[in-house]
């Protein structure tokens, strides 16, 4: 028998490009987006249908919300490669880029959370700040009245623009097709429901007005309930595509990444924190911050198995 | 206050009858055994989050240790195992008996005879003794004891009886804990 | 056999951490209704007033062991493919009397220290931290533990078979074992109940007699099985097999993932040719130790150059084993090698030299020669006896 010698020029570690580039960065980026997309839009739509929030912390949400995208964008920032040129994405306006949209809503995001945030102030609350704070109290309540002038549209900005951060945490890893497990459009909808979840989840662990903390566990029940049905979509989406889509779902069913996706994020992220809830509303236990740890848990082990198992995925069939 | 609210909340449930929780844990460990080939275990996990801990800080010397060496390494994940997703699940199974029991709650439990600190010094103390015996004997009342047991090795009846030993003799000496 | 079904070895390994996941959900349950998240209950067993550990771990022991055994004895479970722990005697006795010790002092045992955190308890928290922290300090001191640690091995020894009793005779033992620990428990908590002035725990007698009934009635079907069919209470033979070349060859075209094929002859000649499928041996591990922890689910088939005793790696070893006959020399003598055709076939040869042709043409990579159309019994054909295998 003759010896076959195979050649191949994917030994020359320049011809597959460093596929590996993503670390805890993105996800952090990734799950802090999403839980101030899910706080922008649970506030709004709260305050829509039911009037101004009776507990201090939806109150404070929309201010606590920019907190947190700015600790994310700190994360993105640090993931750039090149720091200097940041200013350069808002030098233009691509409509077909995910990413062009994102840094755009980035920006918007700040001024309508100020006047959302402006606008929850209570009465008692605006007149300790006009007694003790002087002129900068002073600021702070035109700034409230103002903001009530115009609450109607700004808790519809605010609603739109937390919806279309949430969809765009899930199109900006959709922005490299090549990673199969990130090539699907249900990625959106999919960051967009988690974000949701996570974000009633993260209000719930603070003490709150009784019912409206059931209304939150339940919205959060609800959204869990529809996390498991997008990402069923998606996983079907995956495993009825082509090989390459057929190998990226095998990662997470039954590849490398099966175990913590399912573990982690089905199991400990969805799964029991919907039972626990279940059981607090049908048995009438006491609340338990449990749950809502739980699904914290989960958002983030989902955004960081996604990112870490998508880049293991690509077109090619024989890594 | 809606009216759910309103809702006196049950008292916790009974715990269940001995005998029929035996046979409960009997039927979970003898499925454990049909689909798997081996048994449950409590420690297993603990021993791999304190090394790949242990590895996290000082991986040099975790390294060259002659017990830990053999868990980590070039190519290990010290936590991609089964004991670990076991005991995932064990917290997670856990914690919906004991909320929908009403038996959930932040607290630090059996003080009444000797503090709060006291009572955790004690826990620790002997989590410690536990955690060494347990490497020791390679399991735990766990995966010694109940699996090993149950499929009758002689090791595990041995160190089962040692337990119970080990137990009476020192029950006296922390007699004020628990009364 | 249909158990264990061991999916670690078979629908894959990520799948089985899924599983553990989920069994470890249905054991925390369990444990944590038993009352196993409270240390109060733990400890009381150490006093005698409150055996529920005792009770509700014997009773396990013996459930899981009268239904091993029966389904061993209705032929649906290979008992001898069950993990079973080593047996370590010294190291075993003193960390039993350690953990025994730790255990009254925490009030938990590590398992239900878990259980306990997943009701809130801080205690429980803190105990399985410890534990934690023990595993460190047994790293820190092992080289004054090695020795120890490693003496009076006596690798996996069941009870049944240190007696040569049935399994399912020694689990309906446990049972009775277990049955009078319960009776003699009972009367010492009420014996003590009485002189403490407290009470003893309730005894609900239908829910006690009803468990420990059933799971006895279990284990006395266990043995009346295993007696009248003592065939399907034996375990599984151990006797290595032996398999003829062409038949190996056969089994790895129609099913490959159904072996586990070794070349047991140096590495070195092994790396220059084997049988397709093969793996070769460490260079290090002349005994074949490797191979006692492959997972039994397939057959093994190992082989040498010619002839071959069976290395001790795949005595150790669960699962059915089978030697090559010959080995590699007659692989390559039976398939590789262009089979003959007798001058004058018999259809029985013919049909046997299509066989050996093609497969010989699937493992050298000519494709198999057409049958010789033309030929019919008792005649010699044109061609085809003189037709090479042309190798790759």
């Amino acid at each position: 028998m003759e010896p076959v010698e195979i050649d191949s020029g994917r030994h020359n570690p320049g011809v597959d490009p460093g596929l590996h580039i993503w670390g805890w960065e993105i996800p952090v980026y990734l799950f802090l987006g999403g839980l101030v997309a899910g706080l922008m839009v649970i506030t709004a739509m709260a305050e829509l249908r039911g009037g101004r929030p009776r507990s201090p912390i939806l109150r404070m949400a929309p201010f606590g919300a920019l907190v947190l995208l700015s600790l994310g964008m700190g994360a993105l920032f640090l993931d750039l490669g090149h720091k200097l040129y940041v200013w350069r994405f808002y030098m233009a306006f691509r409509p077909t880029s995910p990413m062009s949209w994102g840094s755009w809503i980035l920006v918007l995001v700040y001024p309508v959370g100020i006047l959302h945030g402006l606008g929850s102030i209570s009465d008692t609350a605006r007149a300790s700040a006009r007694r003790r704070l002087g002129r900068v109290g002073g600021w702070i309540v035109g700034g409230a009245t103002f903001a009530d002038r115009v609450r109607a549209p700004i808790l519809w900005l605010s609603l739109v623009l937390g919806a279309g951060l949430g969809v765009y945490t899930g199109l900006l890893l959709g922005t490299t097709p090549a990673r199969m497990l990130w090539n699907s459009a249900v990625l959106g909808p999919l960051f967009l429901v988690s974000g949701l979840s996570t974000g009633a989840a993260l209000l719930l662990l603070f003490p709150m007005d009784d019912g409206e903390r059931h209304q939150l566990a339940r919205f959060d029940a609800v959204a869990i309930l529809a996390e498991m049905s997008v990402l069923g979509l998606y996983l079907v989406g995956l495993g009825s595509g082509g090989a390459p889509q057929r190998a990226a779902a095998a990662t997470l069913l039954g590849g490398a990444w099966t175990a913590p996706f399912w573990g982690l994020v089905i199991v400990l992220g969805l799964v029991t924190p919907l039972a626990l809830e279940t059981i607090e509303q049908r048995l009438g236990r006491p609340f338990t911050r449990l749950a809502p740890m739980l699904v914290l848990i989960g958002g983030f082990s989902l955004r960081a198995i996604l990112v870490a198992a998508g880049q293991d995925t690509s077109f090619r069939l024989f890594p | 206050m809606s009216p759910l609210d309103s809702k006196v909340p049950r008292p916790p449930a009974a715990f269940w009858n001995p005998y029929v929780a035996g046979v409960a844990l009997g039927l979970v460990l003898t499925a454990t055994f049909l689909v798997m080939g081996f048994g449950l275990g409590g420690s297993g996990a603990a021993n791999r989050i304190a090394i790949g801990a242990a590895h996290v800080v000082a991986p040099a010397t975790v390294e060259a240790n002659g017990y830990f060496g053999s868990f980590v390494g070039p190519g290990t994940r010290i936590l991609d195992d089964w004991l670990v997703f076991e005991v995932l699940g064990m917290f997670l199974g856990g914690s919906i008996a004991a909320y929908s029991a009403g038996r959930m709650h932040l607290h630090v439990g059996s003080t009444q005879g000797i503090g709060t600190a006291t009572r955790l010094a004690y826990s620790l103390g002997g989590g410690i003794l536990m955690g060494v015996a347990a490497r020791l004997a390679r399991g735990c009342t766990s995966g010694q004891a109940l699996t090993g047991g149950s499929v009758l090795s002689l090791g595990s009846w041995v160190f089962m009886f040692a337990v119970f030993a080990g137990g009476y003799l020192v029950a006296p000496l922390v007699r004020r804990q628990w009364r | 056999m249909i158990f264990p079904l061991q999916p670690l070895g078979d629908f894959g390994r990520e799948t089985g951490l899924v599983l553990g996941v989920l069994f470890g959900m249905a054991f925390g349950f369990v444990l944590e209704r038993a009352g196993f998240g409270r240390a109060s209950n733990l400890a009381a067993q150490f006093y005698g007033g409150d055996n529920r550990v005792l009770k509700v771990m014997f009773t396990g022991i013996a459930t899981t062991a009268v239904l091993l055994g029966l389904l061993s004895s209705l032929g649906m479970l290979a008992l001898d493919q069950l993990t079973v722990p080593e047996t370590w005697i010294g190291p075993q006795i003193v960390g039993g009397l350690l953990l025994g010790a730790g255990f009254v002092v925490a009030g938990y045992c590590p398992g239900t220290g878990v259980v306990a955190a997943a009701s809130g308890s801080i205690d429980g928290v803190v105990t399985y931290f410890g534990v934690m922290l023990g595993t460190l300090v047994f790293g820190a001191a092992w080289p004054y533990l090695e020795g120890f640690y490693g003496s009076g091995g006596r690798g996996s020894v069941r009870l049944d078979q240190m007696l040569g009793l049935p399994f399912p005779v020694v689990a309906l033992l446990v049972v009775a074992l277990a049955v009078s620990a319960f009776a003699s428990v009972e009367r010492l908590e009420g014996w003590l109940a009485k002189r403490r002035a407290g009470t003893a725990p309730d005894r609900a007698p239908v829910l006690r007699n009803g468990s420990l009934g059933i799971v006895g009635l279990m284990a006395v079907t266990g043995v009346g099985t295993g007696w009248t069919q003592p065939a399907a209470a034996q375990p599984e033979s151990h006797a290595p097999g032996a398999i003829d070349a062409f038949t190996l060859a056969t089994r790895i075209v129609d099913d490959p993932t159904g072996l586990w094929l070794v070349d047991l002859r140096d590495p070195g000649s092994c790396e220059a040719a084997r049988i397709p499928g093969a793996t070769c041996r460490p260079a290090d591990d002349a005994d074949g130790q490797f191979l006692a922890d492959l997972p039994p689910s397939r057959t093994l088939v190992v082989y040498g150059g010619a002839d071959l005793v069976v290395p001790p790696g795949a005595e150790r070893w669960h699962g059915r084993v089978e030697v090559l006959t010959g080995g590699y020399g007659a692989f390559q003598h039976d398939v590789l090698a262009a089979p003959a055709l007798p001058a004058e076939p018999t259809l029985a040869q013919l049909h046997d030299w299509q066989r050996r042709s093609a497969l010989q043409g699937y493992f050298t990579g000519s494709t198999a020669a057409p049958p010789p159309v033309a030929v019919t019994p008792r005649k010699a054909p044109a061609s085809g006896s003189t037709r090479k295998g042309g190798g790759c």
